[in-house]
Parts: structure tokens; sequence; C-alpha cells
């Protein structure tokens, strides 16, 4: 550069604070790590263009039996079977079930040899780790355990984990959320940031279950408020008419695409 | 004075070509409630920035500066900066061939035609995004140390250099809120630590920046969400002092 004093002063800010990215280095990183994860249901992945994409923090926002829960299983399978990498499964109400998972496995792959059928469908599950929490601060914990267990590097690039699935992370926080205290919205926010440095940082598909309450007028709203709304780079709401096995999903928020669009795709069993 | 508007046609957003008069050294708010295309606007006027004046005969108007970006928002897709560059170099070419340059519709990546493609000079691509620089903030005070080590008006590249500042973008300020206003520092001892309340934070933010306005002249952007009801946050001291 032209003067000496601006690069003399540089040199000591250089070794403190992270440095600054370029435009070229980000697309690269953007190109390279941050990959669509397909999920298997075809509607919802042309919806968000390929998938749940890696480095996102995507939500599933629907009224109660919707099939947020068995799309969250279907995702966990769909990715186990494909060999994407490993799943993290944060349970708060116990709905996880490993027969379901099981008995989806079954359905996404051909049956190949009988005898090996059981020990297969074993070696998949094994990718699928799922833990229960039940409040905020175990969440938090756990999220935490999940920072140090990837910095760790030394797990090969089939069992790296790609995935983080949180079923439901509206249950932890609504019952801390009071109108006028700041604790509730200060532990949302900071899980919100946590679960976004680790999608970008760690190359993750964070996907978050949310649910319905009520709001003006007898109309139905996503829980968690207003300032949850900025924090999710994708926000997706579902509906299912009763009885019905298509379900709708439509796109309130993307950070790259109009909001409105909607797709149909029939649940999995 | 505090100039905030909210802009409704980003794609005219050109700095100092705009119907509102906006030059270096003020300091914008572009302030809404959640979905209103804030981040859109910043991103607009960012790609107007890193553009060059012409290449190749074609005139695109840009400003051909550096702009910094801090995202406290974390969901910046660079992906959708990199669309946004490319359909407004192919909207220039399209209206220097006297074809109908009106707002062209924004169109997810994969839907770009080939033809197209031929139009998208690599070397220009490179050159622009050479000119964005990208840096995240988690909490307040990483926010705050990034701004004090831009104090003397630089940033550093990756590569060691010193880049001037032209425009520097925040989105979204006041993201940090909730957590500020509940987290207090430990004191041990009243005299050595301060607390760090939200009112002495948004002090020291403006402070920092104001203290890189005074060695560079550059143009601040800055994006707010508005909350409505009772969690309204109070722009007291979030004033920016306009000079």
């Amino acid at each position: 550069m032209n003067s000496s004093g601006p690069t003399r002063a540089l040199s000591t800010f250089q070794s403190q604070g992270p440095p600054w990215m370029n435009g070229v280095e980000l697309l690269d990183d953007a190109l390279r790590n941050k990959r669509f994860l397909p999920t298997g249901c075809e509607g919802l992945d042309t919806l968000l263009g390929g998938g749940l994409r890696q480095g996102h923090l995507t939500e599933l926002v629907g009224p109660s039996a919707s099939g947020k829960t068995q799309i969250c299983l279907y995702v966990a399978s769909y990715v186990a079977v494909k060999h994407f990498g490993s799943i993290v499964f944060f349970d708060t109400s116990n709905s996880f079930s490993p027969n379901r998972v099981a008995s989806m496995i079954n359905q996404i792959c051909e049956p190949v040899h009988k005898e090996r059928q059981e020990r297969w469908i074993m070696k998949i599950m094994n990718s699928i780790h799922c833990q229960s929490v039940f409040d905020i601060f175990s969440l938090h914990d756990a999220l935490h355990e999940l920072e140090s267990t990837l910095m760790k590097k030394t797990i090969s690039e089939d069992t790296k984990i790609c995935m983080l699935i949180v079923d439901s992370v509206s249950s932890l926080i609504t019952p801390i959320l009071g109108s006028k205290d700041s604790q509730g919205h200060s532990l949302m926010v900071s899980t919100g940031y946590l679960l976004k440095k680790l999608a970008h940082e760690w190359n993750l598909a964070i996907l978050v279950i949310n649910h319905m309450v009520s709001g003006e007028r007898g109309t139905t709203k996503p829980a968690m408020g207003e300032s949850w709304k900025c924090i999710p780079h994708v926000r997706l709401q579902l509906s299912r008419s009763p009885g019905s096995r298509i379900c709708c999903i439509s796109l309130l928020r993307h950070t790259s695409m109009a909001s409105g669009r909607s797709a149909e795709f029939l649940i999995p069993n | 004075m505090f100039a905030r508007m909210e802009l409704e046609r980003p794609a005219l957003f050109l700095p100092p070509l705009h119907r509102v008069p906006i030059r270096a050294g003020n300091v914008v708010e572009i302030t809404g409630p959640s979905s209103s295309a804030k981040s859109e606007i910043l991103l607009q006027a960012a790609v107007n920035c890193i553009l060059p004046k012409e290449w190749n005969g074609v005139h695109f108007g840009g400003l051909e500066r550096a702009v910094a970006f801090i995202d406290l928002d974390c969901r910046f897709d660079v992906l959708r900066l990199y669309d946004v560059l490319k359909l407004r170099i192919m909207s220039a070419h399209g209206s220097a061939h006297g074809t109908h340059g009106d707002l062209i519709e924004i169109c997810p990546t994969k839907s770009l035609m080939v033809s197209q493609a031929d139009l998208l000079d690599d070397d220009l691509l490179l050159s622009c995004m050479k000119r964005f620089f990208y840096i995240r903030c988690y909490s307040s005070s990483e926010f705050l140390s990034t701004l004090k080590t831009m104090h003397p008006g630089y940033i550093s590249s990756s590569e060691g250099l010193a880049v001037k500042l032209y425009i520097l973008i925040i989105d979204s300020i006041g993201a940090f809120h909730w957590n500020d206003r509940a987290c207090q520092l430990p004191t041990k001892e009243d005299r050595t630590w301060k607390k760090l309340s939200l009112e002495k934070l948004t002090e020291s933010v403006v402070q920092e920046i104001n203290k890189i306005r005074e060695v560079q002249p550059l143009l601040v952007l800055a994006s707010k969400v508005t909350l409505f009801g009772a969690a309204v946050p109070t722009n007291g001291a979030q004033r920016f002092p306009l000079r």
C-alpha cells in the first residue's frame, strides 16, 4: 500500500480477532462444504432447491399431529441409508421410535439378503444417535458436548456428523418465555445462535421443530414469537388435512428464495 | 440528524445517484418488521458498491470499492449475493443491447440459462467478489472487538493486505438485544470491573463506529428489526449522531 502507517498498525491487529473472509473464499466454502442433503420427500426437496442445506438452520412448524416427527424420522432414515453421514437426534418428548425408523429404512432400500438384512439395518441405525433432552439447559449442555465431539477430528468421512435434528425446540423454550422477562428470550436467542454457529462451522444441516399456538382472532401462528422469526435460515410450515396422507409444505421464509411457494407430498408411512 | 428510511425500490439504490441523497460519512438505519427485505436492500447496496463503473465497454455504474459486511444475524447466504451480482451484470448487458431492462424477476441459481452464462465474465465476477469482505459475530463482545480491530479504517484481508473501506454494512444491529439485556458480567469488586449493561454496550458500539468514521469517511448501513408489542427496544442509546 502507499503508506506504511496503516500497515504497521494493522500488523499489531492482525494477530488479534478472527480474520475477514473475502467473497471468493466464502463462495468456495459454500460450494465445497455446504451441500444440499436430500430428504427423500420429493416435494420437499424441490421446494428447498435440493434438500436440507448444510450450514442452514431449518425450522419446520405445524399443528399437532401434522406429521412433523414422522418427517424428522424419515429424513434421518433417508440420510442414514444414503450414507451422507451420521445424524444426531435430540428428542424432547420421547417421540423417537426405533421400530418406526427400522421400518422406514426397510422401505427406503431394497432388501438384498434376508439373513443379512437385520445386521445391515442395525449398522445403518448405528449412524443415528438419539439423545433425550428435557430442558433448555440440558440442550445447551448437549450442544456444547456435540461441539467438543466435532472438535476431536478423529472421525472418518462417512461417520462424520452431517445433520442435527431437534424435536422439538419449542417445547423446551415456550415454558420459559414470559412476556416481560428477558431471561427466557435471551436463552432462546442464545440457543438459536449456538445452533447457527454449529451449523456454519461444522457444516451441519440443522432441522428444528416448532409447534403452533393460537394467535389473534382465532388464527394459529408459530410459537416462540417475533424474536424467533429472525433466527432460522429457512422456515417451513406444514399442514395436513385429517385422515389424509398428503401434506402441504409452504415456505415461510428463505434466505435466497421468495416465500409463499408450496409443495405437496405423500407423508411416508 | 438521524436518517432512517424504508426503501421500496432497492434496485435503484446507487449511492450517491439515488433519490435519497446519501453520501460517504452518512449513517443509515434501515428498519422494518421481520421479512421486509431489509437484508435484500443491504445485499443490493453491496453489489452496487463492488461492481466496477465500466467493464469491457458495458456500463455498470458501480463504485468499485470495498465493502465490509458484519453479519450479526448470521443468516447471510453468499450464493444469494453471487446470484444478485450475476443478475445485475446481465441486466446491465441487457440494457446495453437495447432490450427491456426492467426489474428482472429473482430466480434461483439453477434456472440460469446456459446462453446467458456466456455474458458472465469470470474475471469480472472474481474481481467483484474480491472486494466483498465478510465477518460473523456471535455476541456483542465479538462485535465490539471486530470494530476495535477496524479502528484505523482499514481491514486486513487474508492475504495480509490492508484494504481501505468505503461501505460498512451491519446486519442487523440489535441482534444481541435480548442477550445483552439479560446478561450482566459478574462483578467481583465494583471498583475494578464495570457492569456491561445494555446501554453501555450500545454506547461503546456507537463510539467505535464514530472512531472509524473520524479516520475514514465511510457509509454505514445498518438494518434493524422492529419487534412489536412490549418488547420494543429503546432507541435512546442507539441514535447515531450524524455529522
